[in-house]
């Protein structure tokens, strides 16, 4: 049975809060704990009354001479924890009272407990009235949503022994300590589990991180270098910058070398209204991508084109894609899957984007931010994120809950989503192959597109064959395209295909990693079960004022 | 097969004598059509707003529905409620994993 050691670094906090704090610990259902207090001399005489009075067994209170920052005392609370687990608890901050149970039972539940390295688990937030705000219920281990922001943050559990070879806290992270100590413990964990409970309150006052980010921007540059670092380490060539919300990063990998990426591209030349004009779809797709401002990687256009063909079609891409174009006569009864493998094979890229014909590039530089992901030799598959004419999101990344379909779909193509899991990249269960690019030997490797589904799931399966296959897949904000697919458009969908998806990934299409079992089934809007959705984070009266309660 | 110009010919006499009128109504379908995509988007938007608000919708009312079947259950449902919660919750996904590890289902 693991011991855990929760460290709580102590700075001047509001005296009921640290009580809490205090007595959360001591309320706990497991016996086996030890409390490191250490106390960064606080000003505020009431702070060293109180840890003077407590008397509890099991806690452990230091005091530092000098105010050192929340880097120095948690490292002094680090090097005094003793037990397996030390568990990072911020001076204002409840646990609840089955933490520390729940934490060990989530140990020896894994498959191999001792490979167990880091925990964490859902948290939601403390409102200054005592009531539980908006939960932040996370997804499973997500590498590459970590790089972009700290996902994880509270409550969480690291193996003592993984702290002691990472050395623990580095100096000069004031503020983003904890998702420098994430990055690096994750680099080397050998597993990190991932537990779907509420099990910390993280307080919320006007004056912390939590409720409003753009307050502390000395942490957000510590992050930003955090996550710079950790990239250099793992071998990726990148830069970051702030992102497009408070709390996350915009990372920038380096397209390694000219490759050339082969855009796939199956079609029966058909034509249709976009924004109140007639357009060939197939000459529009292929014309957004050679118009772009040209990236790092050459392009070749390989069209899969319906026989009997359109001859202005062909005309016209030998028109608009010059040398580039190679054409693909499909002379065979309608099957998408056979079109993209017809198409991947006739492909002399060492990248394939398979992508839709009714598309139209919305992002310069999307296939080179792809391209930088699919780089990663873990990174099997690459989505995009697709938008309708009107501008609502199409695909986000696939959910597989309980039903098959597109994460936020509909939301407003700018909206950062919950916990900002849209404005991030992030590993998901499965990506559009409307608009995806691999990497042609990972295509190959697991045998291209099935050709059991002619004409629906057919990314479905191959994304979960990818996954199988030891890849990860990843979906990024900062690849986008137009998708003309028409927002009432149904699929006609064969049972045949139901039963051959059901039949392969049954576990799998309901229980995808990257939603939530607090998450209502059959959805993918991130919609609580009943009564898991908590108060609101404020109270926002009539004239449009914040009230902290 | 007409060639280009030919065509081009062919649809100048149809919009105007001049080539003025014709650039003019070129200019005009481009004006129309940036006009109405720009609509398009703002309905776009309304509409994402309009989706999100039902999901924050859906939220209200289920919150509702379990705060008012509580209200009205007596002690003992209320009690069943919570070991049903307590099954769902802490037992069926303990079970449901065990399962998959063993590989029963799949047998």
């Amino acid at each position: 049975m693991p011991t855990f050691s929760v460290v709580t670094a102590v700075y001047d906090p509001r005296i009921d809060d640290l009580r809490a704090c205090l007595d959360s610990v001591d309320r706990q259902t497991w016996d086996s704990w030890q409390h490191v207090v250490v106390d960064d001399a606080s000003t505020d005489p009431a702070v060293g009354d109180l840890l003077d009075a407590d008397r509890t067994p099991g806690r452990r209170v230091l005091r530092r001479g000098t105010n050192g920052g929340i880097v120095a005392a948690g490292s002094d609370a680090i090097d005094a924890a003793t037990g397996d687990f030390v568990v990072l608890l911020d001076h204002d901050d409840v646990l609840v009272p089955e933490a520390l149970e729940r934490l060990s039972a989530a140990i020896e539940a894994a498959d191999d407990p001792e490979s167990v390295d880091v925990l964490y688990t859902d948290h939601d937030l403390l409102r200054p009235d005592g009531r539980t705000a908006s939960p932040v219920y996370k997804p499973d281990w997500s590498p590459e949503r970590l790089r972009n922001h700290n996902y994880i943050t509270h409550l969480v559990a690291i193996r003592r022994t993984l702290l002691d070879e990472v050395d623990g806290y580095r100096t000069g992270f004031d503020g983003a300590q904890d998702h420098d100590l994430l990055l690096r413990v994750c680099e080397r964990a050998r597993a990190v589990v991932h537990l779907p409970e509420v099990l910390l309150h993280w307080r919320q006052s006007p004056a912390s991180v939590a409720t409003d980010t753009g307050l502390k921007p000395d942490a957000y540059d510590a992050g930003r270098r955090a996550v710079a670092d950790h990239l250099a380490r793992t071998g990726v060539d990148a830069t970051v910058e702030p992102g497009s919300h408070d709390g996350i990063y915009r990372i920038r990998r380096t397209v390694v070398g000219t490759p050339t990426v082969s855009v796939v591209i199956p079609t029966g030349g058909s034509t249709g209204r976009v924004w109140g004009r007639t357009r060939a779809f197939v000459h529009d797709a292929v014309a957004s991508l050679v118009a772009a401002p040209p990236g790092v990687c050459h392009l070749e256009f390989v069209i899969v084109l319906d026989e009997p063909a359109n001859p202005v079609v062909e005309r016209g891409l030998r028109t608009i894609a010059g040398e580039s174009l190679v054409m693909v006569h499909y002379d065979r009864p309608f099957d998408f899957s056979d079109k993209i493998n017809a198409g991947v094979a006739a492909a002399s890229g060492e990248f394939v984007l398979l992508l839709n014909d009714d598309t139209e590039l919305h992002t310069a530089g999307s296939i080179d931010e792809m391209v930088g992901l699919a780089q990663q030799a873990d990174v099997g598959m690459v989505g995009a994120k697709l938008l309708y004419a009107d501008g609502t999101l199409q695909h986000g990344g696939h959910v597989y809950n309980a039903t098959i379909s597109h994460a936020m779909l509909g939301w407003p193509g700018d909206h950062p989503g919950p916990n900002r899991l849209l404005a991030v990249e992030r590993e998901c269960s499965g990506v559009t192959a409307a608009a995806a690019l691999l990497r042609r030997d990972v295509f190959d490797g697991v045998g291209g597109m099935s050709l059991e589904l002619p004409r629906n799931y057919n990314d479905v399966d191959l994304s979960l064959r990818i996954r199988r296959a030891g890849y990860r897949v990843i979906w990024t904000p900062h690849a986008c395209w137009w998708h003309f697919e028409g927002r009432s458009f149904e699929h006609p969908i064969d049972p045949a295909e139901v039963a051959v998806i059901e039949r392969d990934w049954r576990d799998e299409l309901r229980n995808d990693p990257y939603y939530n079992s607090n998450l209502a089934p059959g959805r993918t809007d991130w919609l609580e079960l009943p009564w898991r959705s908590g108060a609101p984070p404020y109270e926002l009266l009539p004239n449009g004022t914040r009230v902290w309660a | 097969m007409p060639t280009a110009d030919d065509e081009l010919a062919r649809l100048r006499s149809l919009v105007g004598p001049s080539e003025v009128a014709y650039a003019q109504l070129d200019d005009d379908l481009r004006a129309a059509s940036d006009q109405l995509r720009e609509a398009v988007l703002v309905t776009g938007q309304l509409r994402g707003e309009l989706t999100e608000m039902s999901v924050q919708l859906a939220r209200a009312r289920q919150d509702q529905d379990t705060m008012q079947r509580r209200r009205a259950m007596g002690p003992m449902a209320h009690l069943a409620d919570l070991c049903r919660e307590y099954w769902r919750d802490a037992v069926r996904p303990v079970a449901g994993r065990l399962v998959r590890r063993t590989g029963l289902r799949r047998g």
